[in-house]
């Protein structure tokens, strides 16, 4: 979560009409996790520092047309550094594909667009950034470590946080009343 | 290739640097998608106002000029046009020359235009007896007037004829079903919008009449038609000479008849020849009334109101603004299909050189 009473979904509002201090401000919340994602992916820190602003860039441009499912914009900025990521890594074996065809420090077989990183790493990711709502760790992990899509991923776990939300404050509720019979109020 | 379980530090400096960086280059995004999509918003209002503009220069390019008002539109209100022949039929005989003649008198209501066009004067037949001081001429005129009131100007006509000492011979109005003025809310009440009236002025008078006409409207064609029958006049009268000495002479017989078998036979040739006496006499009287008064038909036809009445009251003034908004969407569209062909190479040429841009932008931002 964001500093100040502001939510996430107030600052994109803003940013989205055009607000560059409030893209700044999610900037700064955000900056670093995305960064350790970046890394993850890619294993070297200047590609990461390259995929990270580029990152922010597209974000900026994709805010527009956002449709927050929780309450932080970790899980997204993600999904776009992924993207990201899977482009550098792409362009990267390209370049050494020309230039060593022999090189046996090839990368793996493994379906570029899917990279992950691990769920070691996401869980200390976690820890490190201000804590996220449930909802957010979930879409969170969802994306990062089995590289899910954020939209689908929202809508999937949304569906479940609100059923086991709206259980929740059903339970909370029949508490109270039963608490009230008990106070008298 | 093993995860540590640290995360890799971010130098703050860097922070700031890569913040720095990612606002100008949205910055510059939104400007050149700015500059995109002003150049698009100019490019369709160009396209619309070319189209508005060519749209009815091209309707009015296939168009013919119509001169659409109903009189013979021979154009030429007469001045100076040469005259024409003054002999017209004089080799035929005395009886169908006369017929003749009559067929090609401009009487009745349904001669207009004769385009014969000659100079507005006409010389008065002086019908001498003996047809030797100057020469006998029927003038018949015609004329195209367009006037503002078909019946004023009827009524005007006739008065005119009067005063210059002539008569209305023939005339009649009508109107036209499909003329009603559609933009008036009274009941349909057909305008008499057309007229032809016949009058008979006296020879000498009939550039009188025909000047007078200008004063009625907007003259929209004249022309004048002379015909020499002199010699026609001068042979009846030489016909009608005979045969009165004829008559004459058969009377003498008869008076002297020394019986009667030669008082029948004088009788029946007597009678014989004063009918053809009498009708030469008609026919020569026929032919000095033609000679001494001119006939002028005149083809009436009333002025087309002009099209952008003004509108009396809201629901009018609606309705014209309606009309002109369709007008100038019709021209629009017509403007539009114009310009299409154009526009489809436009965006042929457009696509392929978008295409080869972001193929060419891919394979460089690949190859980084």
């Amino acid at each position: 979560m964001t500093t100040d009473e502001m939510t996430d979904a107030v600052l994109v509002r803003r940013a989205a009409s055009g607000d560059e201090q409030a893209f700044r401000e999610l900037y700064r919340a955000y900056v670093r996790p995305v960064y350790w994602v970046a890394h993850g992916l890619l294993r070297d820190s200047d590609d990461a520092h390259d995929v990270t602003q580029e990152s922010f860039i597209v974000a900026w441009d994709k805010l527009g047309s956002l449709e927050l499912a929780g309450d932080s914009l970790l899980p997204w900025l993600v999904t776009i550094c992924r993207f990201q990521a899977a482009n550098r890594l792409r362009a990267r074996s390209r370049d050494r594909a020309r230039r060593a065809p022999l090189d046996d420090r090839l990368p793996s077989e493994v379906d570029l667009e899917h990279q992950v990183i691990t769920s070691e790493l996401a869980d200390l990711i976690l820890h490190e950034t201000e804590s996220l709502g449930e909802l957010d760790r979930e879409i969170f992990r969802l994306c990062a470590t089995e590289g899910r899509d954020y939209a689908a991923a929202a809508r999937e776990l949304g569906v479940t946080h609100a059923t086991v939300r709206n259980r929740l404050s059903r339970v909370r509720h029949r508490l109270r009343v039963v608490v009230g019979d008990f106070t008298g109020s | 290739m093993s995860s540590t379980n640290d995360l890799p530090a971010l130098d703050p400096n860097r922070i700031d640097s890569m913040e720095q960086q990612i606002v100008t280059a949205h910055r510059g995004a939104r400007t050149i998608r700015r500059r995109r999509v002003l150049g698009i918003t100019g490019a369709a209002a160009g396209v619309l106002v070319l189209a508005a503009v060519a749209g009815p220069v091209v309707s009015n390019a296939g168009r013919l000029p119509s001169f659409g008002t109903g009189t013979a539109e021979s154009g030429a209100v007469s001045a100076d046009m040469p005259s024409m022949p003054e002999q017209f039929g004089t080799e035929e005989a005395p009886g169908s020359g006369l017929t003749d003649m009559s067929g090609r008198s401009v009487e009745g209501s349904n001669t207009a235009g004769v385009e014969s066009g000659a100079n507005g004067t006409s010389v008065s037949g002086a019908a001498s007896a003996d047809g030797t001081v100057g020469r006998e001429i029927i003038t018949s005129a015609t004329a195209g007037v367009r006037v503002s009131d078909v019946v004023g100007a009827l009524a005007q006509i006739s008065a005119t004829a009067e005063a210059l000492g002539g008569y209305v011979e023939s005339s009649d109005s009508s109107s036209n079903p499909s003329f009603v003025d559609g933009s008036s809310r009274l009941p349909a009440a057909p305008a008499i919008d057309s007229g032809y009236i016949t009058i008979r002025v006296p020879a000498d008078r009939l550039s009188e009449a025909q000047s007078s006409l200008a004063d009625l409207g907007e003259v929209t064609s004249s022309s004048t038609n002379r015909q020499d029958v002199t010699t026609q006049a001068v042979d009846l009268r030489a016909r009608i000479e005979a045969t009165q000495a004829s008559v004459d002479r058969l009377q003498t017989l008869m008076s002297q008849a020394a019986n009667v078998a030669d008082l029948l036979a004088a009788e029946t040739q007597l009678a014989d020849r004063q009918a053809t006496l009498e009708s030469y006499q008609q026919q020569l009287t026929a032919l000095e009334s033609q000679v001494s008064l001119s006939s002028l038909t005149i083809s009436l036809t009333a002025d087309r109101p002009v099209q952008a009445a003004e509108p009396s009251g809201f629901l009018d003034g609606l309705l014209a603004g309606w009309n002109g908004l369709v007008a100038s969407a019709n021209g629009l569209f017509i403007g539009l299909g114009f310009l299409l062909p154009w526009l489809v190479v436009v965006a042929v040429v457009v696509a392929v050189v978008v295409t080869l841009r972001r193929a060419r932008r891919r394979r460089r931002g690949g190859s980084l």
